[in-house]
């Protein structure tokens, strides 16, 4: 039996991994919304709770509520997705994952699954195209706060491995195209002009909600610590990505490339920052998921669906 | 600009390009691919269709490129094929490229140093046709799917060599030795006479290094000269057999490195020595 503390289980991939737990029927979700934010699905074994976390002392009283007595996973999907900078995403993006790894230590907790992301991983031309889970972490001070925060939350539990108790499970996944799902590539895909860099189309890969949830749930019985690469089905080019996303895009030489993209956070798309992916777009990065098909047994199976994603990013 | 470049190279590909260059690039097998044509290094049929199509000039009436010895090329399996390097621009590897996807079928994938990738434009259009960048993990992961990989030990000094050095061999490097010994691959060596004609290297100016590139040569010709271009391909090295085995003659990865450079200086010096001419 399982009894499951979802966080960030609003977004698409966090729904279709509920979905997938409630199947069966022992499960329990403790679905953790953070306020003003709300869950469509309704089931007998889902307990939709307020909680902001933000707040350790809110998040404190979880554990110690009744419904979290037994308490046997945690899920941590919650991460600001823009890529504004403040305090208080960094409390949501690393202490959240801070405390929350302390008190499942503190409250016995069995596992802890972490859903962190590819583009933590440094790219250049000298490093391999197909990334695996020794691959450099970017850890330059070029990258933003979005960046940062990231790689810091990754290796909060990379530094609490094999010497916690709790079993430690972290799912690096490459860029899943949903809204609300922390997609850098979405954000950029989302802006109003889409500028890429002239003479560069790196290969990119993208992971579908369905694939990356089912790698989440596969990671929830895996009886032991591990870093694992989520790749997903698509292998395309940036280029291609426009295309099928239905969008324009304007190639411009590299080195004004950074300028522009400050001008059209100026301009209101805030989401995406270039400096994050000067290297991405020249050179690429593709995960090779070998060690996840290993030893979680997953294996991508669905594309992302390029239709849907055209009209949710072209309303009109 | 460059998704026009890609529908106008994809639409030139499926319409205009001869049926016969279409048929060599379609029974290439890329790994990997998810549906969109492409493998995870970014090579695409179309590409190498394209690429065929407009070096067929090059390879057929400019550099009048002949091949011998192309049976020796294994036609499955991991395999390494060590070319010498030269001529100022990387025509060789071109070449070499075209003979082996039109006499075996299979897609080389030439192994770039580190500096390609960060070259606009080229970086691009090098990866749909096949090449791949230098890194330790981008080989092992190819070798491992089995791929025919093009891998010039002599690296930069030996595209960079002034006249004076021409079909005079640099340093060769041996990692791809340890890595066809753990992917239990073939190293076929091949001597290609023809480039260091092409485009005599008088200096180079090391301290330009604008787009990504790494010198800025000085070549007596503005343009590559037609020279004729003969490739050979000479029997193939197991190094997982040879080295470690009793009656092996190697006992280290440098010695048969060393070995395989005087193999390929043999038959650059057998070919020089042969030749009616640098155009005949």
């Amino acid at each position: 039996m399982r009894n499951i503390l979802v966080t960030g289980g609003t977004t698409k991939v966090g729904e279709l991994l509920i979905q997938l737990i409630l199947k069966d029927p022992e499960s329990k979700v403790i679905l953790a919304l953070e306020p003003g934010d709300d869950c469509s699905i309704q089931h007998r074994n889902l307990r939709k709770i307020s909680l902001d976390l933000t707040k350790e002392r809110q998040v404190k009283k979880v554990f110690t509520s009744q419904d979290a007595q037994d308490l046997t996973h945690i899920v941590h999907l919650a991460m600001h997705r823009g890529e504004s900078k403040g305090f208080k995403h960094h409390r949501l993006n690393v202490d959240s994952t801070r405390s929350l790894i302390i008190l499942a230590e503190e409250y016995q907790v069995s596992h802890f699954i972490f859903r962190s992301w590819a583009e933590i991983y440094e790219s250049h031309s000298f490093l391999p195209t197909i990334v695996t889970e020794s691959h450099p972490i970017d850890l330059s001070s070029q990258g933003s706060q979005w960046l940062k925060d990231r790689v810091e939350a990754d290796q909060i539990l990379c530094a609490k491995m094999g010497l916690s108790k709790v079993k430690i499970k972290i799912l690096r996944s490459s860029d899943c195209l949903a809204s609300g799902c922390g997609s850098q590539i979405y954000s950029f895909l989302d802006s109003r002009l889409c500028f890429t860099p002239f003479g560069y189309d790196p290969m990119l890969n993208v992971v579908s909600p369905e694939d990356l949830a089912h790698s989440l749930f596969l990671a929830l019985d895996y009886p032991n610590n591990g870093v694992f690469d989520i790749p997903g089905l698509d292998n395309i080019p940036l280029s291609e990505i426009c295309y099928k996303a239905g969008k324009g895009y304007l190639a411009i030489p590299e080195p004004i490339l950074g300028a522009l993209s400050s001008v059209q956070r100026l301009w209101g798309d805030k989401n995406f920052d270039y400096k994050n992916h000067r290297k991405r777009f020249k050179y690429g990065a593709i995960l090779s998921g070998e060690r996840a098909r290993k030893e979680l047994g997953y294996q991508p199976k669905h594309g992302s669906d390029w239709n849907s994603l055209k009209k949710e990013l072209n309303p009109r | 600009m460059l998704h026009k470049l890609n529908v106008v190279a994809h639409k030139y590909a499926k319409e205009f390009i001869p049926k016969r260059y279409k048929e060599i690039a379609q029974d290439i097998k890329l790994v990997d691919d998810a549906g969109h044509g492409y493998d995870r290094f970014g090579a695409h049929k179309d590409w190498v269709a394209f690429s065929i199509a407009l070096n067929s000039f090059l390879y057929e009436k400019y550099f009048r490129t002949q091949s011998f010895g192309v049976e020796n090329i294994p036609l499955d399996g991991p395999v390494i094929l060590t070319p010498n390097h030269g001529g100022t621009l990387p025509l060789d590897g071109m070449m070499l490229h075209q003979d082996v996807i039109r006499k075996t079928g299979r897609l080389p994938r030439p192994i770039a140093d580190f500096f390609v990738p960060k070259m606009p434009l080229v970086s691009m259009v090098y990866s749909r046709v096949g090449v791949v960048s230098g890194a330790r993990g981008n080989v092992n992961h190819l070798l491992k799917n089995g791929e025919a990989l093009v891998i010039f030990p002599e690296g930069l000094p030996g595209i960079s060599k002034t006249y004076k050095d021409r079909y005079q061999l640099r340093h060769w490097r041996p990692g791809h030795i340890e890595l066809a010994k753990k992917h239990k691959a073939a190293i076929v060596p091949v001597a290609i006479v023809g480039p260091d004609d092409q485009m005599p290297l008088l200096a180079k100016i090391e301290s330009f290094k604008t787009l990504g590139a790494p010198y800025l040569p000085i070549p007596l010709t503005p343009f590559p000269l037609p020279v004729k271009y003969r490739i050979f391909y000479g029997e193939p090295v197991y190094p997982h057999l040879e080295l470690g085995a009793v009656s092996s003659h190697f006992d280290s990865v440098e010695g048969l490195a060393k070995f395989l450079k005087a193999k390929v200086q043999g038959m650059i010096d057998k070919g020089l020595h042969e030749r009616q001419g640098v155009f005949k």
